[in-house]
């Protein structure tokens, strides 16, 4: 042994039966790569793993999705979001089935190329991308609204505005070019902190200002106009973001078949539950006008404010404790609420839709190489850079598309419904294509196995199909064609995106005939 | 001392020549068996599985080095490559798996502002590995 040598020892020596306990955390996820035999995937995602990535892209949406549909759907707001909720379970139950029985990463686009045709998979995944790209536009299109707490100009100035989530997606974009280590562990206490912050205002809400009269009042008093409720429900779809991330992740999960509609499943119930606690609260603290107007781009910061007006500390002690101690006590609590609120929800707001930018990148990179992987686009798109072993061209190109849609920012006023436009466009088509995926794989394979096989089936010509995936087809199409038809904006900006990647899917292929007709 | 199953994790640094000979010297006596891994850590914005060629050809010419290295010591060993989002939480799992009763790692002298610093990988499998983990530093050049 060499001079200079030197050991180390772990210090203690943990007997196995004290530390058999060691469990992967959330995010720790190991392949074997193949030397000479196949390699397989070490899945460690459990139910809790899957259930933090999905909802931080689901939960961020609240942050956003409430004044977005408050500015169509007024008084309607909780009513389209209680409607669009019933397809996103539809939606969900479905990719349960789907995830279940591919789990491999490519979600939509994954059930389409196996239901259908490359061609397919390939429409579902552009689609889904767009999808992605209005997310990140979104979402950091929010984040200056909710700093806006902090320095008005950020809120008020669509300049300040536009430029500082300009800003943000340009710095996230050489943020993941460079390839930065992403904590999966903050993710998940942002998640919990985040639930708990929106279970508290919920509660708060309930307690102080709820009364069924107003609330009532304000649903029946700015009932909207029929068109309007019909695209506040296609609106509202943007409320359910991120329910394909699961989908996503089934690859890198453990027991996919079973953890996976399982996590599916959770996620839904929580999302449901909140997003209706939420509305009950930012309709008992604000009137809908009020919502759709100064709160639009930041609808829990007006909640935070609309509560934090009604908390009279004083005045609830007394109401809720007799004894002056308990009074003084409750009263030094709600003041410390009343003037921390309105700062926790902009500080975690803006966190969280940073991340929520984050994870639409990284979401976008991934699905890239995923249709790159199966040549439903050009290779060079899922080019990894030598020294950061990043997708770096992926980043940068589907980063510039987002930032182009921020661009409107700077000279219109109704850039954030022209967005949630968009998102219905992408993400209806891909989760109707999603929808048919599932029951054109109960038609083709009926025999493929599905750990996950969904109930309530209607029989057609020997084949069971599944009522929650007819009715989600049907009401995702409709939402579809309603976005299509009513909104011009999104008709054109979706039409194009979709005509530039069908163009370069055509153009792709026929080069790839040549070149494989010349080589043979 | 006398050990069944060691690990050893290498990461390309001069370091890991020592502690793969070290690992064959260990496992002589007992006659046991040694195991490298090489973790490719895969960003978040590719899949899991995605094919990194030039880390794998790193890897494949690291893992190949390390088999000569033991071969040149008269040992046979098994090498693997995992891909992974955290090389610590690899390296525990991997010792889980094969049911490892020794770690072993080469570390490389480095200072960082100014004090020596193991990176956030050893002090992760110092903390989290089930067995014995010895740690070879090399000399201070």
């Amino acid at each position: 042994m060499k001079a200079g040598l030197q050991f180390l020892a772990s210090g203690r020596v943990k007997q196995a039966t004290v530390r058999n306990d060691w469990q992967p955390k959330l995010g720790d996820k190991f392949i074997r790569r193949p030397r000479v035999k196949l390699h397989r995937l070490r899945r460690v995602l459990g139910i809790p793993g899957l259930f933090s990535t999905a909802y931080g892209d689901l939960g961020s949406s609240i942050y956003y999705a409430l004044g977005l549909v408050a500015l169509v759907a007024m008084g309607a707001t909780p009513v389209v979001l209680g409607i669009a909720g019933i397809f996103f379970v539809f939606t969900a139950l479905s990719y349960a089935e789907g995830t279940a029985m591919l789990p491999e990463a490519g979600g939509s686009a994954s059930f389409a190329r196996h239901g259908f045709s490359d061609l397919t998979g390939f429409i579902a995944g552009w689609a889904l991308m767009f999808g992605y790209i209005v997310t990140i536009a979104i979402s950091a299109y929010t984040i200056p609204s909710y700093l806006g707490y902090f320095w008005e100009p950020l809120k008020e100035s669509p300049v300040f505005h536009t430029s500082v989530s300009m800003g943000i997606v340009g710095l996230l974009m050489l943020v993941n070019v460079v390839g930065v280590r992403e904590s999966s562990q903050l993710n998940f206490i942002l998640a919990v902190f985040d639930i708990a912050t929106q279970l508290l205002i919920i509660v708060v809400a309930l307690l102080i200002l709820f009364s069924p009269a107003v609330f009532w009042g304000r649903v029946t008093g700015y009932w909207p106009s029929t068109p309007n409720l019909i695209f506040g429900i296609a609106i509202a779809a943007i409320a359910f973001t991120g329910v394909e991330t699961i989908s996503q992740m089934a690859e890198e999960t453990r027991r996919p078949q079973v953890r996976a509609p399982r996590a599916l499943a959770l996620v839904a119930i929580v999302v449901l539950v909140i997003f209706a606690g939420i509305s009950i609260a930012a309709f008992s603290a604000l009137t809908p006008p009020e919502l759709a107007s100064q709160w639009a781009t930041d609808p829990v910061a007006g909640i935070a404010h609309g509560l934090s007006i009604a908390i009279v500390p004083s005045e609830l002690a007394a109401r809720w404790f007799s004894e002056p101690a308990h009074q003084i006590i409750a009263a030094y609590f709600l003041q410390a609420l009343r003037d921390l609120l309105p700062v926790l929800v902009a500080l975690l707001a803006a966190t969280i839709l940073f991340i929520a930018t984050n994870a639409g990148l990284l979401g976008i990179s991934r699905l890239a190489f995923s249709l790159g992987r199966f040549q439903l686009i050009p290779p060079s798109l899922s080019r990894v850079h030598p020294r950061s072993k990043t997708p770096y061209i992926s980043i940068i190109v589907f980063t510039l598309a987002a930032l182009v849609l921020q661009i409107p920012g700077f000279f219109t006023s109704n850039m954030f419904v022209n967005l949630g436009g968009l998102y219905a466009f992408g993400s209806m088509l891909s989760f109707a294509l999603a929808h048919a995926s599932i029951l054109a794989l109960r038609i083709r394979k009926p025999d493929l196995p599905r750990p996950f096989k969904l109930g309530w089936n209607i029989r057609i010509k020997g084949r069971d199909l599944p009522l929650t995936a007819i009715l989600g087809l049907i009401g995702t199409v409709v939402i579809w064609i309603v976005v299509v038809i009513m909104q011009s904006y999104s008709r054109w900006v979706g039409f194009g995106w979709m005509a530039v990647g069908l163009g370069a899917y055509y153009l792709y292929h026929r080069r790839k005939a040549g070149v494989s007709e010349s080589s043979g | 001392m006398r050990f069944e199953r060691i690990l050893v994790a290498v990461n390309g640094k001069d370091a890991d020549v020592e502690a793969v000979k070290l690992a064959c010297d260990l496992a002589k006596k007992s006659k046991a068996k040694v195991y490298v891994v090489y973790v490719i850590e895969v960003n978040r914005s590719l899949p899991l599985d995605a094919v990194i060629e030039p880390e794998i050809e790193k890897a494949e010419k690291l893992l190949m080095r390390a088999e000569e290295i033991a071969s040149e010591r008269g040992y046979e060993i098994e090498t693997d490559l995992i891909q992974a989002r955290e090389v610590g939480p690899a390296i525990v799992d991997e010792a889980m798996e094969r049911d490892a009763d020794l770690i072993l790692m080469g570390v490389t002298y480095k200072k960082r502002f100014g004090t020596f610093s193991l990176g956030r990988v050893i002090p992760y499998v110092l903390e989290e590995a089930p067995c014995r983990v010895l740690l070879c530093r090399e000399p201070v050049s």
